[in-house]
C-alpha cells in the first residue's frame, strides 16, 4: 500500500474505527493487536474531550465530567479537527447543543457554551495599545462631533436571555449558585481584557446600543443623536462624555480617527 | 548546536514561580501551538520568561510525514514566532498528524521505507529553507508497526538526517518504549544514531502495561530509562537535555530535583 493510501487507511481506522489498516500492520503481538490500536482511536477522542473540557470547564461541570465526555465523544465522532491547534477545536459547540433536540435545557447549555468560548477568545486576542485620556484632551473642540472611535481587539459582546453568566460567577466562587439554569430576560454584556487579565461587566441599554455604534464607526456626533431620545437635551453631550471617557478608562478603546481621517 | 545545558518544558502552571524564583535551568522548551495565538496571557509570560532564560520550541502539528502538502498558515505562524522569541532552535517529530485537511492531534508514526524517505526528505528541506535554518526531528514512541518497513528505525532516522541535512532530537523514553514494543535492542537504536545528528535529548516518563508501554508523559523518568539516558550520554557527549512532562504536572521543585538526576549522571564516569 502506498503512502498516503496507508494513511488514509489508519486515519479512518481512528475517526471511523474502519478496519482497512489492520492488514498493513504486524501482529506479532495479537494478543493486544487492538489494544495497541485503541491507544491511538481512544487516544483521539480522549485528547479532544480534554481541550474541549479546557475551554469549556463550566459546562463540563454544569453536565457533569461523564455527561459531558458522553456527549462531547459525539461531538469529536461528529465533528473533524482541522486546524493546527487544538485550541481552535470546538468553535461551534453552542450551535451543536443548540441542534440536540434530545437535550434538556439545550438553549441554556447553548448559551454557556458561547459564553465560555468568548472568554476563550478574549483571553488570547490580540495586544494592542489603549488610547489614553490625555490623548483625547488634544483634540480641539470643533472636531468633537466628527471623532470616531477604534475598539480594541480584545473587546467582545455578549447578549443573553439566559442567566448563565451569574451560573458562570457562582461555579468559580464568585456569588451564590442559582437554583438552576433559565432562560429569561435579555441582558447585555461587555467582556474585555486589561493586560493579561480578563474582565466582564453587565451592560445597560443605553450603553450597549452605543458601544456597539462606536465599534461600527459611529461619530462622537451620531453618538450623542442615538442617546438623545432617552435623556433631557442638556444632558447627552456630558453622558456621551461621561461614557466615552468610561471606556477610555477601563481601556476599551485602542484610538480615535480625527474626522478629516474618517472620510 | 550550543549545548544549553538540562532544561525544563515550559508549562503554564510554572510561569509565576519561575519568574519570582528565577530557578537554575539552562534552558526551556516551549510548546509551539500553545503560543501560535494572537496575544494575551500565553504569550506574556514566554517573552518575560524569554528574557531571562534561553528558549527552544517544540511543535506537534508540522505533520512532516504527511502526504497533504505542508500547511503554509503554519509556517507562517511558526515564523512570525520565531522572530518573535528567537529560539536557539526549533523542533518537532517525525510523524504525520493528519491527511486529507484533518489534525488527528497525535504522532501518527511513518512507515520507515524508501517511498517515506523520498516523501519527507524534500519536506524537510522545505521547512528547512522556510524558517531559514535546520529544525530537529524527534522520535516518536509507537504501538503498531507496518509491515512493509524495511528499514530500522535507526537506520531511517540516520538516513533521513544525512539527506535532508537536518538534526535530531533524541527522545530517550521513546526509543526505550519503542524497544519494548516493537522487541529491539535499545542500544543498537543509540549505535545506528550518528553522532554528530543529535542536538537535543528528551527525558519523560511513561506507563507499563501488561505487554507493552503506553509513552504518557505524565510520570517521573522511569530506572530504565535513566540506564538508557547514561548509555546516550556515553554515546553522544553533552547534549541540551531535558524534561518533558506533559499531565500530573508536578511542583516545580520536584522537577528541578529530577533533572539534577540528569545533571548529576552526566558528571559521573561511564559504568564499564
Amino acid at each position: 500500500m502506498r503512502l498516503q493510501e496507508l494513511q488514509r487507511a489508519f486515519q479512518a481506522r481512528v475517526l471511523l474505527h474502519q478496519d482497512g489498516i489492520g492488514a498493513e500492520l504486524n501482529h506479532e503481538d495479537d494478543i493486544d493487536f487492538e489494544l495497541r490500536l485503541d491507544i491511538y482511536v481512544e487516544g483521539y477522542r480522549t485528547r479532544l474531550v480534554e481541550a474541549l473540557g479546557a475551554t469549556y470547564p463550566v459546562l463540563q461541570k454544569t453536565l457533569g465530567s461523564e455527561e459531558f465526555a458522553r456527549q462531547m465523544r459525539n461531538y469529536v465522532d461528529a465533528t473533524h479537527s482541522k486546524h493546527y491547534s487544538v485550541r481552535e477545536y470546538g468553535a461551534d459547540i453552542a450551535q451543536w447543543i443548540k441542534s440536540r433536540s434530545d437535550y434538556g435545557q439545550a438553549k441554556e447549555l447553548s448559551e454557556l457554551a458561547r459564553w465560555e468560548w468568548t472568554l476563550a477568545d478574549v483571553f488570547d486576542a490580540h495586544d494592542d495599545q489603549s488610547l489614553e485620556i490625555s490623548a483625547l484632551a488634544t483634540v480641539p473642540a470643533a472636531m468633537w462631533p466628527g471623532l470616531s472611535f477604534t475598539l480594541r481587539a480584545c473587546v467582545r459582546r455578549f447578549e443573553t436571555r439566559s442567566n448563565i453568566v451569574q451560573w458562570w460567577r457562582a461555579a468559580n466562587g464568585l456569588c451564590d449558585q442559582p437554583a438552576k439554569l433559565i432562560d429569561g430576560e435579555t441582558s447585555q454584556w461587555l467582556l474585555w481584557r486589561r493586560g493579561v487579565k480578563t474582565f466582564f461587566r453587565s451592560l445597560d441599554t443605553v450603553e450597549a446600543p452605543l458601544l456597539d455604534a462606536a465599534r461600527r464607526g459611529s461619530t462622537f456626533g451620531e453618538l450623542c443623536e442615538q442617546i438623545a431620545p432617552d435623556i433631557p437635551d442638556t444632558e447627552v453631550a456630558l453622558r456621551s462624555a461621561s461614557l466615552l471617557r468610561g471606556w477610555v478608562a477601563e481601556e476599551l478603546i485602542a484610538d480615535y480617527l480625527l474626522p478629516a481621517e474618517n472620510r | 548546536m550550543k549545548n544549553l545545558g538540562f532544561g525544563l518544558g515550559l508549562r503554564p502552571d510554572h510561569y509565576e514561580a519561575i519568574l519570582s524564583d528565577l530557578p537554575p535551568i539552562g534552558f526551556f522548551e516551549a510548546l509551539t501551538e500553545n503560543y501560535l495565538v494572537p496575544g494575551g496571557k500565553p504569550l506574556h509570560y514566554l517573552e518575560r520568561i524569554r528574557a531571562q532564560y534561553p528558549l527552544v520550541l517544540h511543535g506537534v502539528s508540522l505533520s512532516i510525514g504527511s502526504t497533504q502538502p505542508l500547511n503554509r498558515e503554519y509556517l507562517k505562524a511558526l515564523k512570525a514566532l520565531m522572530l518573535r522569541v528567537e529560539p536557539h532552535w526549533i523542533s518537532d517529530h517525525l510523524c504525520w498528524t493528519g491527511t486529507d485537511g484533518v489534525n488527528l492531534h497525535d504522532l501518527m508514526p511513518v512507515p520507515y521505507t524508501e517511498e517515506a524517505l523520498n516523501h519527507v526528505v524534500p519536506r524537510i528541506q522545505e521547512v528547512q529553507d522556510f524558517v531559514g535554518e535546520r529544525i530537529l526531528l524527534e522520535n516518536v514512541s509507537s504501538y503498531v508497526s507496518y509491515k512493509d518497513s524495511p528499514l530500522t528505525e535507526w537506520e531511517f532516522l540516520a538516513e533521513l538526517s544525512a539527506r535532508a541535512d537536518c538534526l535530531l532530537l533524541l527522545d530517550v523514553n521513546n526509543v526505550y518504549v519503542n524497544s519494548v514494543n516493537h522487541h529491539f535492542d535499545p542500544d543498537d537504536f543509540l549505535r545506528g544514531i550518528p553522532r554528530h545528528r543529535v542536538a537535543q535529548i528528551h527525558l519523560a516518563g511513561h506507563e507499563r502495561q501488561e505487554s507493552f508501554i503506553i509513552d504518557t508523559h505524565d510520570a517521573p523518568v522511569a530506572e530504565s530509562v535513566w540506564n538508557l539516558y547514561r548509555l546516550a550520554g556515553e554515546r553522544f557527549g553533552a547534549v541540551s537535555t531535558m524534561i518533558e512532562r506533559d499531565a500530573n504536572i508536578p511542583p516545580l521543585e520536584d522537577l528541578l530535583e529530577e533533572l539534577d538526576i540528569a545533571r548529576r549522571m552526566t558528571e559521573m564516569p561511564a559504568v564499564a
